[in-house]
């Protein structure tokens, strides 16, 4: 049913409609609404407020039933979510999406992993923050690989400064071209292993550092948020909202000024295109609640709603003028899309420091910054673009029991001191874009408000597969020089969406016949629609991306308001 | 007839006390939070003969010393929970097959079973089934395999995870406060549950 009366239209017009709650959408919604406009943020799933609607986060070990673990029955709700193996719990099962309810279509095996609720998947986030260097901004035009971005380091920098000054990521600086510093808060330590094998890369190669990861973690208070307790479970919510979310710090700034209206349960179905005027005149929303369908106007939209999310929309949105999709003259929308490979890498003990140990759950690891591929010097004849390492070492605790011999009092003595050290580093490697890694729409297959589903066809292909034989290598030969014993080398398959970091599918470039977006986030076709989420991205990079869609959201939002301000939009 | 019928009546009894130790904290984890009194548990997975045997069984693989054990800690309730409600019904079968082997083990060797037999008859059978199980040679497939690592696995998550466990055997710190990567060993202590 549609309102379309002219009271109604009044009541259902805004400045500005961000479409999502999640990371880039948060950020969208506090630029715009501190720049003045009126804001709808449109959210398709519930709502939940920062610390109230954290139904687990103070409970203990023992407070959780099954051991925390999921029953049989309801992992059938899950067949896709459970598949990374450490984020469905039952402490955290109310943030992931009920797969029987949100069906897709999947050519070969594509993990995607999303939360539906405000806030998006920045509550469960891992909290990584990397910033992109101009060797990323220049990849694809260096290798002549798809379409250059349409900017570099210089144009994003000053908008990473300010988010990160907003967020607050904790980190140290290290100097590297590759991987530039930030405004960090003071740095997390490393325990003694990982101290030590710092030093060892230090030695031993003069192409590569071990540096603590830089973490959307508060180490002192900050902007009215508390400081980290270490307790490491931050993925049930934080009470002291001690790491970035956007229910614990865009979406209250947003709603501070006055200007925000939130809406959950709204399902942002597609977006109306004007053709006479060749703008976005709103968008069409089924509300999740009663089944009802809305319409709500703005004058400029900005899609959030996450890469495949916004990509849904956009292909959704078909008209006389887009019969493909909203913006999709150049017909790339919904190609070129990537995700980062990991689970690939090598671990093994380390004898030494067996009278040290630590206290406190740091919800932070290490990061071995990429050394691939940056210069002549390091060029591989393999393969192009380049990896980095997460990881971190701990003292084995008493899951070393299960798989030794041993029992009673004696066993039961020796686990209440800490076990053997052991060390892992796992590669986070770049994809490249490729046309044929692409999603689009299936009418056959409806979800349950009778919206088409997406068909996901992706797969990594031989540069991503050579680098992880380097990522294997490279971490095992590391470990063994710096004295680590019995190392071994994993590979747990590599499947596209399982970094949790899908992105490319109307990507930004010079050339509105190749792209979607320009250097703004702007849609070249339809000049007041922007889509500062995943999707934008030319090249994947190897770091992990959500502080450059912060910075790209960011960006654009100012941008877009001094556009509305010259009437250009 | 008689004699089976008094044997299933005094395991009864001593579940019924053994229950009545465990704290309400136990049940409420094993029965998702609500309290629930001890005595009104019930098996799901286990036979009552069953669970009287696992009792006995985590008991010794995780003994009370001068902390508390495996059977404190309701380890028995969390593995019939984990049994019934988490584990694959290949799984769920497999346990049984081999569970019912080590049970009959027991009553030939020592005419016995399981949770009557002395308690070094009990580490004796366990001993028995540890060098199989570990054995460099040990069929990873076969019932007994597991049944016994199932088991193992099971019992120690349970009792590591159990509040006993976590902060008398090992300890927990629930607001840690700070991140400390260095210290001496003993400046920390025991180690940390997680
Ligand atoms: C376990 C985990 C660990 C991660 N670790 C890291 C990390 O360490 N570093 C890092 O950089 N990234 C990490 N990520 C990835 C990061 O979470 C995403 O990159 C980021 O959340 C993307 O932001 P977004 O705003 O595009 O999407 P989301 O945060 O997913 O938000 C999208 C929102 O849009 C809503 N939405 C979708 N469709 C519609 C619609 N049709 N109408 C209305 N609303 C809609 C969704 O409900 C959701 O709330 C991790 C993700 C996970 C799950
Ligand atoms: S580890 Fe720190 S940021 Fe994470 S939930 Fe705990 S206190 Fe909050």
């Amino acid at each position: 049913m549609y309102f379309n009366d002219k009271k109604g239209v009044e009541q259902r017009t805004y400045d500005a409609i961000v479409i999502g709650s999640g990371i880039s959408g948060g950020w969208a919604a506090k630029e715009l609404c501190e720049q003045g406009l009126r804001t709808l943020v449109l959210e398709r799933g519930r709502m939940v407020r920062h610390v109230q609607d954290y139904p687990t986060m103070f409970k203990a070990p023992w407070e959780l039933p099954y051991a925390d673990r999921l029953t049989r029955e309801e992992l059938k709700h899950y067949p896709v979510q459970k598949r990374t193996g450490y984020t469905l719990r039952q402490s955290t099962k109310h943030w992931w999406v009920n797969d029987l309810e949100n069906p897709y279509t999947e050519i070969k095996r594509f993990d995607w992993i999303r939360g539906y609720h405000v806030g998006g998947r920045s509550i469960m986030w891992g909290r990584q923050s990397y910033r992109l260097s101009d060797l990323d901004f220049e990849a694809n035009l260096t290798d002549g690989i798809a379409v250059d971005w349409p900017i570099r380091y210089r144009d994003i920098a000053p908008w990473y400064d300010y988010v990160e000054r907003f967020i607050g990521v904790s980190g140290k600086k290290e100097g590297l071209p590759q991987l530039p510093d930030g405004e960090f808060l003071p740095p997390m330590e490393m325990n003694c292993v990982e101290e030590h094998l710092r030093q060892q890369i230090a030695q031993r190669y003069d192409d590569r550092i071990m540096t603590i990861g830089r973490s959307a973690n508060l180490t002192r208070p900050h902007n009215g948020r508390g400081q980290c307790q270490y307790r490491n479970l931050c993925i049930r919510g934080c009470p002291y909202g001690a790491y970035f979310s956007s229910n614990a710090s865009t979406l209250p700034a947003a709603e501070a000024t006055g200007k925000l209206t939130l809406r959950p349960h709204s399902i942002v179905n597609s977006i109306i295109y004007d053709a006479q005027n060749n703008r976005a005149k709103g968008v069409r929303v089924i509300d999740a609640q009663t089944g009802q369908w809305h319409e709500f106007y703005a004058k400029v939209i900005f899609c959030c709603a996450s890469t495949l999310g916004t990509t849904f929309i956009l292909l959704n949105s078909t008209s006389e003028h887009f019969p493909t999709g909203l913006g999709n003259s150049s017909g790339v929308l919904g190609h070129y899309l990537m995700d980062h490979h990991f689970m690939c890498g090598a671990s093994g003990r380390f004898d030494g420091f067996a009278d040290k140990y630590y206290k406190g759950r740091r919800p932070n690891g290490i990061y071995v910054p990429r050394f691939r591929n940056i210069d002549k010097r390091s060029k591989r004849q393999d393969y192009i673009r380049g990896f980095g390492y997460q990881g971190g070492a701990s003292r084995v605790n008493w899951t070393r029991a299960i798989r030794e011999m041993g029992f009673g009092p004696k066993l039961k003595e020796e686990l209440t001191a800490p076990g053997p050290w052991r060390m892992g580093l796992g590669g986070f490697g770049e994809c490249l874009p490729y046309y044929e890694n692409r999603v689009w729409l299936n009418h056959d297959k409806k979800d349950k408000w009778g919206q088409p589903t997406l068909v996901i066809d992706c797969e990594f292909k031989t540069n991503e597969m050579k680098m992880r034989e380097d990522m294997k290598a490279s971490a095992a030969e590391m470990l063994e020089a710096a004295g680590f014993k019995d190392v071994e080398v994993f590979d747990e398959g590599a499947y596209p969406g399982l970094a949790i970091h899908e992105m490319g599918t109307a990507r930004m470039g010079r050339d509105p016949k190749t792209s979607v977006l320009n250097a703004w986030n702007q849609m070249h076709d339809v000049p007041n629609v922007f889509v500062t989420d995943g999707a934008c991205m030319t090249s994947s990079a190897c770091q992990n991306p959500s502080l450059t869609y912060m910075a790209l959201t960011a960006r654009a939002a100012h941008h877009a308001v001094t556009l509305l301000k010259k009437g250009e939009l | 007839m008689m004699a089976i019928n008094r044997r299933t009546a005094i395991q009864r009894t001593a579940l019924l006390i053994g229950g009545l130790l465990s704290s309400g904290t136990i049940a409420s984890i094993l029965e998702g939070c609500t309290t629930v009194p001890a005595d009104n548990w019930h098996p799901k997975f286990f036979t009552p003969e069953e669970v009287a045997d696992m009792e006995a069984f985590v008991e010794r693989l995780i003994p009370a010393t001068d902390t508390p054990g495996a059977r404190d800690a309701g380890v028995h309730r969390f593995m019939d929970a984990m049994l019934a409600d988490v584990a694959e019904p290949e799984d769920q079968q497999a346990f049984k097959v081999g569970m019912e082997h080590f049970r009959q083990e027991a009553v030939r060797r020592y005419g016995q079973v399981f949770a009557q037999c002395e308690a070094t008859q009990q580490d004796e059978l366990i001993g028995v089934w540890e060098q199989k199980v570990f054995a460099p040679n040990a069929d990873e497939q076969s019932v007994d395999v597991k049944f016994y690592k199932s088991a193992k696995q099971l019992v120690f998550l349970g009792f590591f995870t159990s509040e006993v466990g976590a902060t008398q055997v090992l300890q927990y710190d629930p607001i840690p406060g700070v991140y400390r990567g260095c210290l001496p060993l003993e400046q920390v202590g025991r180690a940390w549950a997680i």
